[in-house]
């Protein structure tokens, strides 16, 4: 199953990340629990075909039980489960939180290795993909060339 | 410091074996051109793009692995730089599956790359590794090596605001370099941890002195992908 990781952001480069994903058919967008994971999820389902609605899943909300680590632990045991057989998803999620914790989880990199400070850089409204399965791939991390484009008709589809 | 990776443009060994024969390459070459392959036409001006694309990122020094298609890539960027360093040659940026091949001989560097200087690798390397990977060392335990003794190389000479850019292949840098660039364990590497590296992709990996390790981006190749006539130094990494 391939994931794409697509940072909050405003509603300008939400816009701009559902043009880029347009060509992309998901079988699911999620979501937490923040406005701007809504607003971000809506604009990417909006230019989906097969698609009526995301879905706001509470592995993705705040958590104070949960460290972000074991979070992003969390979200990646859902999505390998209840996503298997799935195609292609996409996850909503605040950048912090993929850069610091979900994209070194989602790489499969040990506890020792985030401990030492691998990490993502985290910018909003960019889009990474990954494989998710036995092994750990990155098709591509943080694009944002998206968000780039002087006008938003010029954005080609992944 | 801020490492930037790129992988090279297509190589003829990148594309189907019929196609070749249509590939131009220096008759110099003739009889390394199987194992040492030359870009191609598409492969030059893929690099033509990424140099330009990084002409807005001032390096102050440029490695590549031994094999024509990572020292030509580099040699393309170098073009289009404004501040010219030489271009360093490290065995250990090799891709994967060479083991025991020396890359372009260097007395072909002054006919193949006339418009850079490049040092070529020494025996031992300035890494501190051989000049040329011997053919018993490349497994996985031999990848983890020669990859951390690179970084452990750079993060020697480098620091601080320090760029620098590293010419490499797509096994190598995508399943080596990023990996040991992040100090990852061995149970790690060996687990595929796998950055996927297109032709020219471009990806940047930041070694904080405080000891971070941030992949920024991995295999951007905005370059290629831009509208037909849009200016790729207005596209900031």
């Amino acid at each position: 199953m391939r994931l794409y990781v697509i940072t909050e952001c405003d509603d300008s480069a939400a816009d701009r990340a559902g043009r880029q994903m347009a060509g992309v058919p998901l079988d699911a967008v999620i979501y937490g629990d923040s406005e701007r994971g809504k607003s971000t999820a809506d604009a990417v389902v909006k230019y989906q075909e097969k698609l009526d609605t995301p879905e706001m899943v509470s592995e993705l909300c705040e958590n104070k039980t949960l460290t972000d680590r074991e979070r992003a632990k969390a979200v990646k045991e859902m999505i390998t489960e209840r996503f298997k057989g799935c195609e292609k998803v996409a996850a909503i999620m605040p950048a912090e939180f993929f850069g610091n914790s979900f994209g070194a989880v989602i790489m499969k990199m040990s506890d020792e290795a985030i401990d030492n400070g691998a990490a993502f850089g985290c910018h909003e409204g960019a889009i990474s993909s990954f494989a998710v399965g036995t092994s750990a791939e990155a098709s591509f991390v943080n694009s944002t060339l998206h968000l780039k484009v002087s006008d938003p008709e010029m954005i080609k589809n992944f | 410091m801020y490492v930037y990776i790129i992988r090279h443009g297509q190589s003829r060994g990148n594309i189907d074996y019929s196609l070749r024969d249509a590939e131009p390459f220096h008759p110099l070459k003739t009889e390394l051109e199987r194992k040492d392959p030359s870009l191609t036409r598409l492969g030059r001006e893929q690099a033509e793009l990424a140099g330009k694309r990084l002409s807005q990122i001032e390096f102050d020094a440029v490695f590549c692995g031994p094999l024509h298609r990572q020292i030509d890539t580099a040699a393309i960027v170098m073009k289009h730089q404004k501040k010219k360093v030489k271009i360093e040659v490290l065995s250990d940026l090799t891709e994967v599956g060479l083991e025991g091949y020396a890359g372009t001989p260097t007395e072909f560097y002054g006919e193949l790359f006339p418009d850079v200087e490049i040092i070529p690798c020494s025996d031992p390397s300035p890494t501190g590794g051989p000049g040329v990977i011997p053919s018993s060392a490349e497994n996985s335990e031999g990848f983890r090596l020669r990859g951390r003794r690179l970084v452990e190389y750079l993060k020697k000479r480098f620091s601080g605001s320090d760029t620098i850019l590293l010419s490499t292949s797509a096994m190598f840098g995508g399943a080596i370099v990023i990996p040991a660039l992040l100090e990852l364990t061995d149970n790690d590497i060996d687990t595929g941890k796998n950055f996927e590296f297109n032709n020219t992709c471009i990806s940047m990996v930041e070694l904080t002195d405080d000891g971070k390790k941030i992949v920024h981006f991995s295999n951007d190749i905005t370059h290629l992908s831009l509208p037909e006539g849009e200016d790729s130094t207005k596209y900031p990494f």
